[in-house]
């Protein structure tokens, strides 16, 4: 059903002596919101800059719309849009100014321009803003401004490369409704971040990257079945004697048991009900336990399993 | 798209605090600042015009010649004569000088006259000129008839001829031509140093601003977008030296020499030529985005000193030593062009200056368009 729509080959791209992508291949198909997941200077924004053909690269093969993009690849620009990490807009022209400005790049035609131009502007809702300078604008009001600029003639295929980085939560949020709201209206959305929750909450297809390299894709299920865990419970608890911890590794599915700063962490790989489980255990033993908390694995435990580091730094 | 691009730009220069300030209040500002000096000076040359000079005569034929230049230098019919001679002996001479009553002293021994001076003023150089001036003609005249009046007097009058041309161009020299090259490198400069073009062209490559990044991938032609955004510049630049031209002219009431609509041509032409030097610096590869405002900066104003913007004789020095440099240097072409069209009744030198003016800057605009034009690069 679903068409590739950017196809990467063992892309690899120096920056002298740095190997910013080692033989990085990935799939995007049509329809998907497209996570790119990694710290930073994992490569994401050379990835996107190789894809855009801005940058050149030194070797693999990259097709986009099933073809290579040249200089004159009108066909294939005027379907993506690019909502760049560095806010890409003149501090010398309002918020109308830039957004009828940078579509005006693609649509000829004055009316129709006028009509995207609106459209946008309600999109990221700065309806209230149309005549601010960027200048004044806070840091989200400024994100949202820079995506208006990258969607306002309406692209099919849309790079967003951080597009909440500094934002607070209220503005993060609204980004991430415009993103889905993109998707829903039928975009192909690539999306980098360094945030886990981000990528976990709206991705429909996450790639890992680290170091240039790509290190697991798939939907965010199938990537939280690669690892060993499946499941943390934390139980705050005064004492523990070491009979009681190795009585405690025994447990079915437990793989692994810590202790300290009277928390006790018991790490699952599988099982259903080891919350009930080890909560019997305790009370067959009498033994007096504070809170506990059940936990899922996240990317970050994918991460860190996979490369021995966190995520975040 | 061109019309796009092009009131988009313009809309951008007119907005950028900079390119305001140094495309139209800076040489406003400098011109202003020309005037009070060269004013004040001026009027303190006013009493130059007349040189007070001692004669000391042999009381020889031989004096007859000098004396008739001496005097026809001081004839009253002159509004303004150019010496006032005192005849007297060596030891009065001796004394007039030591009083500062007398520039110099001109001694005549067998029909050649001596210079004695104390200073090394405009009027000490005059009257060494005219001294000069007499002796290259009097080795003329020792081959020729002296019994014969008529070529004496023809030649007599050639002698007079010469130095009445010295005693104009000395005359205004003092007020204000020397003063009105100054006026045409300021001219020059205001074409020149284009802040627009140099940011134009940058903002269009995806290596040194995120909006090129945008415009790279926009379905707008590079050529397109590379011409709008030229031509925003130069609206400006023009705009800039023809309000520059109106205030010198009118308000200052500066005489540029030349005809205004002439002069105004020029300025066109060189805000052509200062646009295309912005954006040719704003195309370099490599260098980074405040290099390149140096570099513009450096540029222009250097172009300017050698054309005389801050030492007028720079200019004669080029043009004497390094003529090629004068000729390929747009501020001097920009001043040469000004002061050919004071200077001469021809058009010739105007028009070579304008030829190199223009050759120059497509040139540089096609250059600049080749290294833009590339899309792909190495690193962001
Ligand atoms: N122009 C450049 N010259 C040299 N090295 C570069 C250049 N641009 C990026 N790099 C290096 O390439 C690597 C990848 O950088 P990139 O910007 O793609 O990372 P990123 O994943 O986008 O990081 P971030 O989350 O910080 O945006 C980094 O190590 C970076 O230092
Ligand atoms: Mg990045």
């Amino acid at each position: 059903m679903s068409e590739s729509i950017i196809k990467i080959e063992k892309l690899v791209k120096r920056y002298k002596e740095l190997i910013a992508l080692d033989h990085l291949s990935l799939d995007v198909t049509e329809g998907e919101i497209f996570g790119l997941l990694g710290p930073n200077g994992s490569g994401k924004t050379t990835t996107i800059n190789c894809i855009l053909s801005l940058l050149t690269f030194d070797k693999g093969s990259i097709k986009v719309f099933g073809k290579e993009m040249k200089p004159d690849s009108y066909d294939i620009k005027q379907k993506i849009g690019v909502v760049t990490q560095n806010v890409a807009v003149y501090n010398e022209l309002t918020v109308y100014e830039n957004i009828d400005y940078f579509c005006g790049l693609y649509v000829k035609d004055k009316s129709l321009r006028k009509k995207y131009v609106d459209e946008a502007i309600e999109f990221v809702d700065l309806r209230q803003f149309t005549k601010f300078y960027p200048k004044k604008l806070s840091g989200g009001l400024l994100r949202r401004l820079n995506i208006a600029c990258g969607i306002a003639h309406k692209p099919t295929l849309i790079f967003m490369d951080e597009p909440t980085v500094a934002v607070d939560p209220q503005s993060r949020n609204k980004i991430l409704e415009n993103i889905l709201e993109l998707n829903r209206n039928g975009a192909t959305i690539i999306y980098t971040s360094h945030y886990m929750e981000e990528v976990e909450q709206i991705c429909t297809q996450i790639s890992i990257m680290d170091k240039g390299k790509m290190i697991a894709t798939g939907t965010k299920n199938e990537l939280l079945k690669m690892i060993k865990n499946s499941e943390t419970i934390t139980i705050e608890i005064l004492n523990i004697n070491e009979e009681t911890l190795s009585n405690l590794k025994n447990l079915p599915h437990v793989y692994d048991v810590k202790y300290n700063n009277n928390q006790l962490k018991l790490y699952y790989s599988g099982g259903k009900h080891n919350l009930v489980r080890v909560l019997d255990y305790f009370k067959k033993e009498n033994i007096d336990i504070g809170r506990v908390y059940s936990e899922l694995p996240t990317l970050n435990d994918v991460f860190l399993e996979i490369t021995g580091k966190e995520l975040r730094d | 798209m061109f019309f796009h691009v092009f009131k988009y730009g313009l809309k951008i220069n007119f907005r950028v605090k900079e390119i305001v300030f140094w495309a139209f209040i800076f040489p406003i500002i400098l011109g202003t600042c020309f005037y009070a000096a060269f004013s004040s000076i001026s009027t303190s040359t006013e009493s130059f015009n007349t040189i007070n000079v001692a004669i000391v005569l042999e009381n020889s034929d031989s004096d007859i010649y000098f004396k008739e230049i001496a005097d026809s230098l001081s004839d009253d019919e002159n509004d303004l004569p150019l010496l006032n001679p005192t005849y007297c002996s060596s030891i009065e001479a001796g004394q007039l000088l030591e009083k500062e009553e007398v520039t110099g002293i001109i001694t005549l021994s067998g029909g050649i006259p001596s210079l004695m001076i104390s200073g090394d003023g405009i009027n000490e150089s005059i009257l060494k000129e005219i001294l000069n001036k007499y002796l290259q003609s009097v080795s003329m005249l020792s081959d020729i008839d002296v019994n014969d009046t008529a070529s004496l007097s023809k030649v007599l009058s050639a002698i007079n001829n010469d130095i009445s041309y010295i005693k104009e161009l000395k005359l205004t020299d003092g007020n204000t031509d020397v003063f009105t090259n100054y006026y045409y490198s300021l001219i020059a400069m205001c074409c020149l140093m284009c802040f627009s073009g140099t940011m134009g062209s940058m903002s269009i490559k995806a290596n040194l601003s995120s909006v090129g990044i945008r415009k790279n991938l926009s379905t707008t032609r590079k050529s397109v977008i590379i011409l709008g955004t030229f031509m925003s510049s130069y609206i400006i630049q023009a705009i800039a030296s023809i309000i520059l031209i109106i205030y010198l002219n009118y308000v200052l009431k500066v005489n540029l020499g030349g005809s205004l609509p002439l002069i105004t041509l020029t300025a066109l032409v060189g805000s052509f030529a200062g646009v295309s030097t912005g954006t040719f610096i704003g195309a370099l590869p490599k260098l980074s985005e405040s290099l390149k405002i140096a570099l513009n900066i450096i540029v222009s104003l250097f172009s300017c000193f050698l054309s005389g913007l801050m030492i007028g004789d720079i200019k004669y020095i080029i043009q004497d030593n390094l003529p090629l440099l004068d000729l390929l240097n747009p501020a001097a072409a920009i001043s040469n062009a000004l002061y050919s069209l004071n200077i001469y009744d021809t058009y010739n030198k105007f028009i070579q200056s304008i030829s190199v003016l223009t050759i120059y800057s497509i040139v540089l605009i096609f250059t600049s368009y080749l290294m833009t034009r590339r899309e792909t690069y190495a690193s962001l």
